[in-house]
Order: structure tokens, then C-alpha cells, then sequence
């Protein structure tokens, strides 16, 4: 060997660690890919939220979406919340909601006019569910003004309800999250509540409208909080009608600034307890005990940051995402601090892992909003999409490392840690815009994970999954009995060649939208789920085994598989 | 030629020499201490004639009280005054770094060094501000590791590197140094905190515990402490103790905590506790140990808590019950006598008065303290115990026995042996 390549050696080495080592090597990733095909789909629909300047904090939160079948005609249909200004609108011009719906080949028409659900006010979040159990799913719009239930008659209309069944709470909400909470069988549902905004109210202590020393509008810190309130349904004799009964659910101590909710069964005794993501005070884990609910989030290390601060909850999802057979939690957070991932000791306690899966060091830049694990790889494990974007324009003339416009992130789940792929996953994970709620869901019921995204002041962005059907697949719809019919809160593990994976139905999911509820599996090179448990909301277990992948199952209470295939049957 | 060579070489080795001179480190300097004998008000009032150590410790006081933006403009014209100090300059950039004018904080410490060059307290600032938004990691590796090279036996220097690995995930470096850093200095909380989250990131829940504890006798006024250890315990099933540590969290919280922690780590402004909430931190640390039987652990948190606070009654008598365990009676008994005498309603610390006296063969005094006792809590089936001990032992014996006998009753109803 001569001198000349003796002394290039060093280098080359040096070359081939870096390459090796660099996660961003396109070569490495062979994934799915995922297109903005938004445009094409028509779906143009602008999402208002006040100036562009954004003076008030009102301006910077709408932005919730819902993927759901409002039609049952087999594919997903989807509902986009939008916003308004604070000097309001000549009477004709306001911004809308959409409803768009699924024509099939990813084609899209807006029927929310006809159908009679084009809300108009300044909406934030919605939620899908079946809450009268008639098998057709309604809608419940949390907004700044009154709230909103559109009831689903059945025919392709829709009627606003809230008034009529008691849950047309007038003051600024931010999202519903439905489930059995007292065990009576039907659907109660947990009201996050943001702040009680004035917005002419001229705060005495301006130091609150710095934000690293650059001017910002107010809140919330310094504004009261908004209770957050929990609605018992009274069930078919009422009419379905609904009571704030807070107290006695032992709900409402706090006056946080409450963003997303998630019930899920946080500490596996079977019963639905709610996680709460507060905005700039301590999330909240109501902890379910016989219907009766106290706050347990500080005592489980689940309210603060690893060392002990308030952090700024936007979204939040929950999954096994290390398959030891309970349910973690994850926060998205401001920018210039983490994203937080609470992984559940099993009993209800946590530990923050967000700095041993490296899904903190990658998130101290971006402000995170929508957020929900997902296998879009079908490879068996659950990955996780965050939504990004800064609440303040501004910080585009300031050298502070942030932008208002920024990248969504996924992150790969490589067992230990979490591995940041958006930039190979496809031009439409390129798109850098002010992101806030994100639906995830098997939009061409093609057996991988869709997703639409709502961005603020500007259309959506709506993500084609290609090749993430190139490993096999389970969907299983469930039809729950009684009066909980989309079965929400039941928990289904799956096992696929000893390999657990465990779902739970959830109302309200992200940041303040609604995933699709049917629950998606990820086979990987497995061709059937050998093992699926599903166990019902009211503790009943069911057992189907050698389920063959690469379709869509029903299953319903009592009755087992009692359809294949993407048409909707009612049992 | 040969003397031109001779000469050539002196010379050579001349310059040699003056070049590793020149490359070696500067010496470490250290920032002067600031130590205020006024109060603020005083500083204030005096601001308009001041000289540039009024300044100092004007800027000073104002970073103590998390009021940033009055320290800036104080050491803004500390700077005007004294320009070539290069502490004005390093406190400026601190004022600056807090007001989030990094561009200009990263300045002023860069001119502290080219005034100081053994200044490593601003490579570790400048470590600290490169690392905050995490896109610096390299430049704050690199700064951390100056600072280091001109001071190796500083644990706070340590400590800097070890919380940028840590920021970053990189939990093995970080424990290498924050260990190294607790090993230079035991008192240095943020080491002790920071190597804690290390372990708790691992789920080494016992080895967490033993650090985090180590940074609150370190440190009292480590709020976030309390919080991470509250958790610790309750996770590994000391739920009081861990409900205990909480509530305390609760009564600090808000009172000291800073929002932005890198800013934190860089000055970190010691609003002091009120002296009886770090009382309070000794004396809920010193219950754990107790309760654990690590009885010497114990006692030197609740003598801490009566050095800050020594009207802290409950820690006077736990300290005597210490003394008990330990079969001290005589120490046990003086401070048994100073809590009922800062807290005469104090019906434990009578009971257990009772109990050294009956020890000590003073049953009159011991009936007295029982009696004491059970006047503010009849129901004290102890008291009742010691009260009918007492009395025998003087020969009242059928008086002994009533009290006895209730004593039996109660626990029957309580359902107490």
C-alpha cells in the first residue's frame, strides 16, 4: 500500500463512521412513503384562526379533525373543525367546518352544507361517537363560544343537539373525550376546558407577553383557567341526556389550562381512568375508582417533566409502545423544552423515558401538537407521528433556533429508541407549515395508516401511505352491545408469532381529533394473529384465534367474527 | 558556522520554548465573591453615586431575586464603569443570558475571556447557552471541556458536561462525569440531581433514591428534588413517604422554580427558602431516614433543621426519640424537654418525656409528663401504658391498674395488641 492511500486511510474511516452513523442516510431507510395528495383529494378547505400576526392567544389553538365513517358506507370520511376571527364576519362569509366525503380513489367532496353540519363559530376540537347508540356516528364540537353536538339522523344530515341534551357549554373548550366512566354502560364524556378569555382584559403584569425577549400576545399563564367538567349521560330514558355531575365524579379541583384528553387504562385494574394534557401546568391522571376519580399524576410521576417542571401540554397519545402489556403515555410540549413519554411501570407508575428513546433531544426545537403512535410500517410495533408549529409568527425575525412553519416528525420505533425518519419518509413529511390536530387512519382501506393533518391559516395536508401495506395487516372493527356500541375503551392485545400487541378503542385522540376507532395491526411477515383477546368495557373477555391477515374483521360482543370485509354491518 | 548553528539552535529552543509558553493554559481565575452587606432597599438607595463594588453587589442581589432585567442594566453600567474587569462582563452575560439575549450574553462572555482567559466559569456559561436549544451540542461539548481544561478539580465544571450529555440522551457519559463531579464535590446538587435523573432514566430506582437524597441534603432548596424523590419512593411502594415529599413539592413549587432550566443550571439565583421551609426540607428528609432506621442520617438532618430553625419542635423530639432508640436517655430526655417547652400542646413529646423519665427512675416527674400526655389526647393508649407504670412504681398500684386497664380497653377498641 502506498504512503499517499496510508494517509488518506484515516479520512476514509472517518467518512465511513460518519456515514454509518448517520441517521439522515437515505440509503439506510427503504420505507413507506408518504405523499400530500391534499390538492388532488380536494381537500382545500382553509383553516381560519384570527390575524396572521396572532395578537391574541384565541388565534394560535383551533385545528381539530376527525377521521370517521359518517355515512357507513365502509371508508373513512373526514370532518375538519374550523376557526374564526375575534371582529367576526359580515353575515354569509364565515369560515366554515367541512365535512369531506370519502368518494373512494382519494377524491373527496365538501357536503357539510347539505348535510347540515358547516359549523360556524370559532370551533377547536371534535370528537366522533355514536353516543345514542343508533349505529350512526355523531359528532361533538368543542369550541371558543357555545359547544356543539351534531347529532347523526341517519340520512346524511345532522342536528345540533347541545342545547337540548345539556352539554352546549359556553366558554372556550378545547376537546371531549367520551367513555363509561361510572360502568352504567353507556358514554359519559370528559370536557377539557381551556381558559376563561377575555379577550379586552389588559393584563397589569406585561412581563407575561415576553417570550425570550420577543413581544407575544398574552397567556395563558396569567389568565384564569377554565374547570374542566364531566358529563354523565342519563342514557336512552333521558332522551340521552347529559349532567355535569364534576363533583360527584370528583372531578374539577384544578383550573388548569386543559388541552387533550385520552381515558385509557392506565393502571390495568379494568376500568377507564382520564390523562389530561395541561398547557403550562401539571397534566392531570384522574385515576378511576369505582367511578369515583382522584388526580393521582403527581404520585405517579406523571404531571411534570423528568426533573419536576410544568410543561406546556398540547397533544397526547397512548400505546404499548414497548409491548409489555400496558399503556404508556405521551405528551407533546412547546418548543425550547421535550416532548415527554411517561412509560408505565405496569402499575400505574411512570417513568419519563423521553431522554432513553431520544424522542426529547429530537423535539427541543419544534413545538408539537397532534401526536398518535401508529405501525405504519406494519412491521408489529408502534411508531408515532408528531405534528409541529410555533404559536408565535414572530419568532421567524429572531435568531432563537425556531420556526413558525415547521417539519412533522416520525419517528421510527427501533426497540429501544425512537429514530426521527421524516426526511425519508416521503415528500409529504417534507411540508413545513404551522401544524396543529392530526387523524390517523386507513383512509383507502388499502391495510396501511393514513393520516390528515390540519394546518392553521392554511389547507390541509393529507398523507398517502404507499408501501406501508407491504407487510400484512389485521383491521378489527368493533361493535360494542347496550348502549356503548363503538365498544370505546375496550382492549384487544393481538399476538402474532408470540409478539403481544395491545390496542385500546379511544375517544379523542392527539391533539383535541379523533382517530379512526377501528384498531389497526401491523403483522409484519406474519400472515395471521394467532391469539386476539378483546376485552369488552364492561370486563366480559372474548377469545378469537387464527384470524388471517390482510383484511378487516367485525367483531361483536358475545357473537365473535360476525363479518369480513370493509362494508359495515350492523348486528 | 559552527557558533552561527550553536546560536541557531539557542535560538530554535528559544522559540520553542516561547511557543509552548505561549499555547500552555492560562491560569484558572477565579471570579471575585460578592458578598452584600446591605439590603437591597439600602443598595438602591445608594445607586446613584455608586462605585463599581456597589454595583457589583446591586447587580447581584437583583439576579438573587430572579428581577433580570434590573440586574442587566446595572451591570450594564458596572461595564461602562470598569471595562476591563472581566467579572463585569461574565455577570452581564448572565443578565443577558436570563433576559434571553443570547447573541448578546455569548458576547459578554467572550469578552470576559479575552480578559481572563483563566476564566473558566465562562466557558461553562458559554457551555450552557451553546448546548440550550439543541442545536449547539458540539460547540457545548467543546466549551465545557475548555473550561475544564483550565480547572479539572471543578466539580460544577464536571457537572456542565455531564448535563449536556444528559440533555442529549447519552446517559454512560453523563454518569462518568456527574459521578466524577460528586466525587470532587458531595455538595454539589446539581451533580447529585443530575446523576439521579440518570438512574431514573434507567429505572435504577435505589440508586436514584440514593443520589436524589443526596442533593437535597446537599441542596434543601432543591424544589424539583422533592418531586423526583417523592415519586422514587412511591414507585417503589413508600407511598407515604412519597405522598409526604410531594406535598411538600406543592408548598415550594412556584416559589423558586425557574421556568427555563439551562437557565438554571447557568446562575442559578438561590431565592432562598424561608427558614422554616428548609426546616421543613430537613426535618421531611430526616423522617424518611428515621423511619428506615438510618438513625445517624437521621439526626444530622433534623439538627440541620434546628440550625436553620430552632424553635422546630418536632425536630427537637425526634431527635430525642433518636437518642432513645439509641438507649441515650439523658440526651434523649433534654430534648424531649425542649419540645414540650417550644410546644407544650405537644402530646407526643410529653408521652415520650414520660417514657425517659420512667427510664431514669423519676416516676413522679415521669407520672406528671403522662398525665401531661394524656390530658391532650386521652385516648393515648402509650400514655395510659407509661401513666400505670409510673404509678406502680411509686406503689400506687390500683391506681396503676385502672389506667392500665384502659389502656387494654382502648386497644381492644382500636384493635391494637
Amino acid at each position: 500500500m502506498g504512503e499517499k492511500y496510508l494517509r488518506l486511510l484515516p479520512f476514509a474511516l472517518l467518512m465511513a463512521c460518519a456515514t454509518a452513523d448517520d441517521p439522515k442516510d437515505s440509503r439506510a431507510y427503504s420505507g413507506p412513503q408518504f405523499y400530500d395528495v391534499a390538492v388532488e383529494a380536494g381537500l382545500v378547505h382553509k383553516t381560519v384562526s384570527g390575524t396572521p400576526e396572532k395578537q391574541h392567544i384565541v388565534e394560535c389553538n383551533t385545528g381539530g379533525t376527525a377521521l370517521f365513517d359518517y355515512d357507513n358506507d365502509g371508508d373513512l370520511d373526514i370532518y375538519l373543525v374550523n376557526g374564526s376571527r375575534l371582529q367576526g364576519y359580515v353575515l354569509g362569509e364565515e369560515p366554515r367546518a367541512g365535512l369531506f366525503r370519502n368518494d373512494g380513489d382519494w377524491h373527496f367532496t365538501n357536503v357539510a352544507a347539505q348535510a347540515g353540519i358547516d359549523h360556524v363559530g370559532w370551533g377547536m376540537g371534535v370528537t366522533a361517537v355514536d353516543y345514542n347508540a343508533d349505529g350512526h356516528t355523531d359528532l361533538y364540537l368543542a369550541n371558543y363560544g357555545p359547544n356543539a353536538l351534531y347529532r347523526n339522523e341517519g340520512d346524511g344530515s345532522f342536528s345540533n343537539v347541545a342545547e337540548e341534551l345539556g352539554v352546549g357549554f359556553d366558554g372556550w373548550s378545547s376537546a371531549a373525550t367520551f367513555g363509561d366512566y361510572d360502568g352504567d354502560g353507556d358514554l359519559d364524556f370528559y370536557l377539557t376546558n381551556y381558559i376563561d378569555f377575555d379577550p379586552d382584559y389588559v393584563p397589569a403584569d406585561m412581563s407575561f407577553c415576553n417570550w425570550r425577549g420577543i413581544n407575544v400576545f398574552y397567556g395563558p399563564r396569567g389568565m384564569p383557567g377554565e374547570r374542566d367538567r364531566l358529563y354523565r349521560n342519563d342514557g336512552a330514558t333521558s332522551g340521552w341526556a347529559f349532567v355535569d355531575d364534576s363533583a360527584a365524579f370528583g372531578i374539577g379541583g384544578h383550573d388548569y389550562y386543559g388541552f387533550a384528553a385520552l381515558a385509557g387504562d392506565y393502571d390495568n385494574d379494568g376500568d377507564l381512568d382520564i390523562y389530561i394534557a395541561n398547557d403550562s401546568t401539571p397534566n392531570s391522571l384522574y385515576r378511576n375508582d369505582g367511578g369515583q376519580f382522584s388526580d393521582v399524576a403527581l404520585i405517579t410521576a406523571s404531571a411534570y417533566s423528568e426533573d419536576g417542571r410544568e410543561q406546556g401540554g398540547m397533544g397526547l397519545a397512548s400505546s404499548d409502545y414497548d409491548g409489555d402489556g400496558d399503556l404508556d403515555l405521551f405528551v407533546t410540549n412547546f418548543s425550547h423544552d421535550n416532548n415527554t413519554l411517561y412509560k408505565n411501570n405496569g402499575r400505574g407508575f411512570f417513568t419519563d423515558a423521553s431522554f432513553t428513546t431520544s424522542l426529547g433531544k429530537e423535539s427541543i426545537t419544534s413545538l408539537g401538537w397532534g401526536t398518535g403512535f401508529f405501525d405504519y410500517d406494519n412491521d408489529g410495533d408502534d411508531d408515532l407521528f408528531v405534528a409541529n408549529g410555533h404559536v408565535y409568527p414572530a419568532v421567524d425575525s429572531h435568531d432563537i433556533g425556531t420556526r413558525y412553519f415547521q417539519r412533522n416528525q416520525l419517528f421510527n420505533n427501533d426497540g429501544d429508541v425512537f429514530a426521527e425518519i421524516g426526511q425519508q419518509g416521503g415528500p409529504g413529511l417534507q411540508v413545513e407549515k404551522s401544524s396543529r390536530g392530526h387523524a390517523v387512519g386507513d383512509i383507502d382501506n388499502d391495510g396501511d395508516l393514513d393520516m390528515v393533518i390540519v394546518n392553521i391559516d392554511n389547507t390541509p395536508t393529507l398523507l398517502r401511505n404507499d408501501g406501508g401495506n407491504d407487510k400484512n395487516w389485521l383491521l378489527v372493527r368493533l361493535v360494542g352491545n347496550g348502549a356503548n356500541r363503538q365498544a370505546i375503551g375496550s382492549r384487544v392485545v393481538a399476538e402474532v408469532a408470540g409478539r403481544k400487541q395491545l390496542r385500546e378503542v379511544h375517544s379523542g385522540t392527539g391533539y383535541i381529533s379523533q382517530d379512526d376507532t377501528r384498531l389497526h395491526f401491523g403483522l409484519g411477515r406474519g400472515e395471521q394473529v394467532d391469539h386476539l383477546a378483546v376485552r369488552w368495557p364492561d370486563g366480559r373477555e372474548e377469545i378469537v384465534e387464527n384470524i388471517a391477515g390482510n383484511r378487516m374483521i367485525t367483531i361483536a360482543y358475545g357473537q365473535g367474527i360476525v363479518s369480513e370485509g370493509f362494508a359495515v354491518s350492523q348486528p | 558556522m559552527v557558533k552561527y548553528l550553536q546560536w541557531s539552535t539557542v535560538g530554535v529552543s528559544l522559540c520553542f520554548f516561547m511557543l509552548w509558553a505561549g499555547c500552555g493554559p492560562p491560569e484558572r481565575y477565579h471570579l471575585r465573591p460578592i458578598i452584600p452587606s446591605e439590603s437591597l432597599e439600602e443598595y438602591e438607595r445608594g445607586v446613584a453615586g455608586a462605585d463599581p463594588q456597589h454595583l457589583y453587589e446591586l447587580g447581584w442581589l437583583y439576579l438573587q431575586k430572579g428581577r433580570t432585567r434590573a440586574a442587566k442594566a446595572v451591570f450594564t453600567r458596572l461595564v461602562e464603569r470598569v471595562p476591563d474587569e472581566a467579572d463585569a462582563h461574565f455577570y452581564l452575560g448572565v443578565a443577558q443570558a436570563k433576559e434571553h439575549e443570547k447573541t448578546q450574553a455569548i458576547l459578554s462572555f467572550r469578552h470576559a475571556l479575552d480578559l481572563r482567559p483563566g476564566l473558566a466559569d465562562a466557558h461553562w456559561a458559554l457551555a450552557l447557552l451553546y448546548n440550550e436549544r439543541g442545536d449547539g451540542y458540539q460547540d457545548a461539548l467543546s466549551a465545557a471541556e475548555e473550561g475544564l481544561k483550565l480547572d479539572r478539580a471543578s466539580a460544577y465544571g464536571h457537572f456542565v458536561s455531564g448535563f449536556i450529555f444528559c440533555s442529549r440522551g447519552e446517559n454512560e457519559r453523563a454518569e462518568q462525569v456527574l459521578l466524577k463531579a460528586t466525587e470532587l464535590d458531595p455538595q454539589q446538587a446539581h451533580a447529585q440531581y443530575y446523576l439521579a435523573l440518570v438512574y431514573l432514566r434507567r429505572q435504577d430506582d435505589e440508586k436514584a433514591i440514593v443520589a436524589m437524597e443526596h442533593t437535597l441534603e446537599a441542596d434543601p432548596s432543591y424544589t424539583e428534588a422533592y418531586y423526583s424523590l417523592g415519586t422514587l419512593y412511591a414507585r417503589t411502594g413508600r407511598i407515604e413517604d412519597g405522598q409526604r415529599m410531594i406535598d411538600f413539592f406543592q408548598q415550594l413549587s412556584g416559589m423558586d422554580m425557574e421556568e427555563d432550566h439551562y437557565h438554571r443550571q447557568l446562575y442559578r439565583s438561590t431565592q432562598p427558602l424561608l427558614p422554616q421551609q428548609q426546616a421543613a426540607g430537613h426535618f421531611n428528609l430526616g423522617l424518611v431516614y428515621l423511619k428506615r432506621g438510618e438513625l445517624d442520617r437521621a439526626r444530622r438532618q433534623f439538627q440541620s433543621a434546628l440550625s436553620v430553625d430552632s424553635t422546630y419542635a418536632e425536630a427537637q423530639h425526634n431527635i430525642g426519640v433518636i437518642y432513645a432508640l439509641k438507649g441515650k436517655h439523658e440526651e434523649a430526655l433534654a430534648y424531649f424537654i425542649s419540645a414540650v417547652s417550644i410546644k407544650p400542646s405537644y402530646a407526643l413529646a410529653h408521652k415520650n418525656l414520660g417514657n425517659s423519665l420512667l427510664v431514669q427512675g423519676a416516676y413522679q416527674r415521669a407520672e406528671e409528663s403522662f398525665r401531661r400526655a394524656l390530658a391532650l389526647d386521652g385516648d393515648m393508649i402509650e400514655g395510659l401504658n407509661g401513666l400505670g407504670t409510673a404509678l406502680i412504681q411509686q406503689g400506687r398500684i390500683e391506681e396503676g391498674r385502672v389506667s392500665r386497664d384502659r389502656a387494654v380497653e382502648l386497644a381492644a377498641k382500636k384493635g391494637s395488641p
